[in-house]
């Protein structure tokens, strides 16, 4: 539970694997298409964009903006949707992610969860609108309001999943 | 595992190239893509390609679903299956006689379409096949179909459960075929009112097993409950097909026409296996113009 407390910027991190990183978005697009149905699918928690954000923030040389680009290309295919809606929606999430990163890695891990909140509603919104642009029907109110609040909630435990400990005798990395 | 190691999280390097730039690119291409998919419908290669890539995530998400599934197959206990088994006799007894009926109706209308020198009506053919899941987006109302283009499935095939129509399929792959529902708002279908006969047209609401009929006039005669019929003029979908069941009409005083809503009869969640009918190809072979079919009514002498 350290780690749901910490103070992001200052604590130690072990990097996590390129290869874990793409692993863990892959995971979080399966979890797009497990067999979701009716109120379910209205409050399924964006975990691809979740975990966009968490990588953006704390793995910027990793996450980029093609990433998201290529994330939101094949959520796409799968949802058997107009090919770029994600693709939009997550472009313009990575933007917003860089522009706040420097904010977000100020606060503690808690009172991140509203600047993830926020991001979470705007693309969700981004994506109503474009979807209404395209002709498709207006969702119910809890499209609107439940996937991007679940979403923040599972913010403070993404690090328990996500990240390795980091080992406590670890020595001091002099320069 | 590698020892200890962070990436630089450094706060105050940018970049060689803006972030509005980077990403004002990506933004760009994902724009483009939108509008060359939804408006010109050029991008179905890249649809066939790209799937490939999410396939094998789709068939691992799809693990649960089918552990669940097998483990209650094995666990189906003796009596369920026999109470099914009679169920199932029963209710094949009470079909046999109308298929003996329907037998010898299609004699006397093929007996009469000769008569009357038209065209008999295409016989429905079909093959059955597996849903494997509907389209994980509340957005549009799309299920999956086990077997694609190596089966013989073609776009534009109409799709029935056994309580209607359901859909039609608008994308195939190689092993996979994409069936867009009726509710879909994209989609519109030639009905006729079973009671009366009057045909109209039923559009998708975009809500679930919702569909509206915009277009009938207000002193027609509608009823809540009435039954949608395919009506078939439009050659795809063939003729009498159960679509829908009226639920509610609205007379506006102000309106030249009623306010139909109407419930779509096959439900996907009913039953896995669905039929895929053949394409009508009626249509496609319609005898050149300078021949025409129907004998002329008034002949001089």
């Amino acid at each position: 539970m350290d780690s749901i407390t910490s103070l992001s910027a200052t604590t130690l991190r072990v990097s996590p694997s390129r290869g874990w990183i793409r692993t863990s978005l892959g995971l979080s697009l399966i979890f797009l298409f497990l067999p979701w149905e009716g109120w379910g699918l209205w409050i399924r928690p964006d975990a691809t964009a979740l975990l966009l954000i968490y990588w953006g923030v704390f793995e910027p040389t990793v996450m980029g903006a093609g990433s998201a680009f290529l994330l939101g290309i094949l959520s796409d295919v799968a949802q058997s949707h107009v090919l770029g809606v994600h693709a939009l929606t997550y472009s313009t999430l990575y933007v917003l992610v860089q522009y706040y990163r420097p904010r977000i890695l100020s606060f503690y891990r808690l009172n991140q969860v509203l600047h993830v909140l926020m991001l979470l509603l705007l693309t969700q919104w981004l994506e109503g609108l474009v979807n209404g642009l395209l002709g498709y029907s207006w969702p119910n109110w809890a499209w609107w309001v439940i996937q991007p609040l679940l979403g923040a909630l599972g913010w403070p435990f993404l690090p328990l999943l996500l990240e390795r400990a980091p080992r406590p005798a670890a020595p001091p990395q002099s320069p | 595992m590698s020892t200890l190691k962070s990436r630089p999280n450094d706060l105050f390097s940018r970049p060689a190239a803006p972030l509005w730039l980077r990403s004002g690119i990506y933004g760009l291409l994902a724009l483009a893509c939108i509008l060359l998919d939804h408006h010109y419908h050029r991008l179905e290669k890249v649809h066939q390609i790209l799937r490939i890539w999410t396939l094998p995530l789709q068939e691992l998400a799809r693990v649960p679903l089918w552990t669940e599934r097998e483990i209650g197959r094995h666990l189906t206990t003796l009596e369920r299956l026999q109470a099914e088994n009679n169920a199932l006799r029963h209710e094949l007894l009470g079909q046999a006689a109308l298929v003996q009926q329907a037998t010898l109706l299609t004699r006397d209308l093929t007996r009469l379409h000769a008569l009357m020198q038209l065209g008999s009506t295409p016989r429905f053919t079909g093959r059955v096949c597996r849903l494997i899941s509907s389209a994980r987006n509340p957005f549009v109302q799309k299920v999956l179909l086990e077997g694609g283009e190596s089966q013989g499935i073609q776009a534009g095939s109409p799709v029935l459960t056994d309580q209607g129509l359901m859909g039609q399929i608008t994308r195939v792959y190689p092993d996979e075929s994409e069936v867009t529902l009726i509710s879909n708002r994209n989609l519109t279908i030639p009905v006729e009112i079973e009671r009366t006969g009057l045909r109209t047209l039923a559009m998708g609401t975009g809500h679930q097993g919702e569909l509206s009929l915009p277009y009938v006039p207000s002193q027609t005669d509608v009823k809540v409950g009435d039954l949608l019929l395919t009506s078939g003029i439009d050659g795809l979908y063939p003729r009498g097909l159960t679509v829908a069941t009226l639920t509610s009409v609205t007379r506006h005083p102000s309106s030249a026409f009623v306010e139909i809503t109407a419930r779509v009869n096959a439900g996907t969640d009913t039953y896995p296996d669905v039929l895929v009918m053949a394409p009508n190809t009626a249509f496609q072979n319609l005898p050149p113009l300078d021949n025409p079919p129907h004998p002329p009514i008034h002949k001089k002498p």
